[in-house]
């Protein structure tokens, strides 16, 4: 058998006793298998188009971002922010 | 860094309705179960002894007059289409169509039913042949989604009558409907003509 594999037609797709079924098993065979892949690509193409047309974003003022000049009253030497000295920008 | 802007992404809506995400989940799943059975069917049909297939002492299909329920359940696909565009425009013909829709897709439950009956008294039964096991098991799944998606859309056709329509609701009906009218003509040619 190790000599002689093609004696061996155990498989129904390659030792099928008519071509119409060996062609039949091709053809769903192919079809089996693309079927998921098509549906997998088309669902990720599908929710990849979608979430980019629900994305959105939000563009802050680049003045709002500024450090707050130090204080007058403030002379450095504690370091510290007392309340209502320095109030943080409101974003 | 002051003096530069920056972009900050503010929370992101959901990109698809709940409904028809799970909907269109479920279907994928429902597609290859129907990939499976046609599957089974094309090589049991193609494996036989030439000649024999359909089963000589067994009745023959009615595919011609299947067309009628064929084109029924088309039309009922494209009547919801109508009625999914007339919900988004706020349009009064909505409810016309969807009621449309639903009348299609009972004749085509009902049409089916009636054919049932007449292939039962002609001795095609889930066990008389591998023709009659075939039939039955195809098409009686596809009847059961039929009827589970007729129910689906009756509750969004009852909700809009009282104008609370749900739109993840209705959402997930289309998609559940239309994976039934696209499923029926490949049915219809695959195990009506074998």
């Amino acid at each position: 058998m190790l000599l002689l594999p093609a004696a061996a037609h155990a498989c129904a797709v390659c030792g099928g006793f008519a071509d119409r079924n060996r062609q039949a098993f091709f053809n769903m065979t192919i079809l089996l298998s693309l079927l998921p892949l098509a549906l997998i690509i088309g669902g990720i193409w599908w929710v990849r188009t979608h979430l980019l047309r629900h994305e959105t974003f939000e563009v802050t003022d680049s003045t709002l971002l500024q450090e707050p000049e130090p204080s007058a009253a403030s002379d450095g030497e504690s370091g510290f922010d007392f309340p209502n000295s320095n109030p943080a920008p409101q974003l | 860094m002051p003096g530069s802007a920056r972009i900050i992404p503010i929370r992101r809506e959901g990109f698809a309705l709940n409904g028809v995400f799970a909907t269109a989940l479920f279907v994928f799943v429902e597609i290859m179960l129907f990939a499976g059975f046609i599957s089974a069917f094309v090589i049991v049909s193609n494996g036989v002894t030439p000649g024999m297939w359909p089963p000589p002492n067994q009745p023959r299909l009615p595919f011609e007059r299947t067309a009628l329920n064929t084109a029924a359940l088309l039309a009922s696909g494209v009547t919801l289409f109508l009625a999914h565009r007339a919900h988004r425009r706020r349009a009064s013909s909505e409810r016309g169509l969807l009621t449309v829709t639903l009348v299609l897709g009972f004749a085509f439950v009902l049409f089916q039913g009636l054919e049932w009956i007449a292939l039962l008294r002609q001795g095609l039964t889930l066990t008389s042949s591998l023709l009659g096991s075939f039939f039955y098991l195809i098409v009686g799944a596809h009847a059961l989604h039929a009827v589970a998606a007729l129910a689906v859309l009756v509750v969004s056709w009852m909700q809009q009558r009282r104008g609370r329509m749900n739109d993840s609701l209705f959402g997930g009906a289309q998609v559940f409907w239309y994976f039934v009218v696209l499923m029926w003509p490949a049915i219809w040619i695959l195990v009506y003509r074998a």
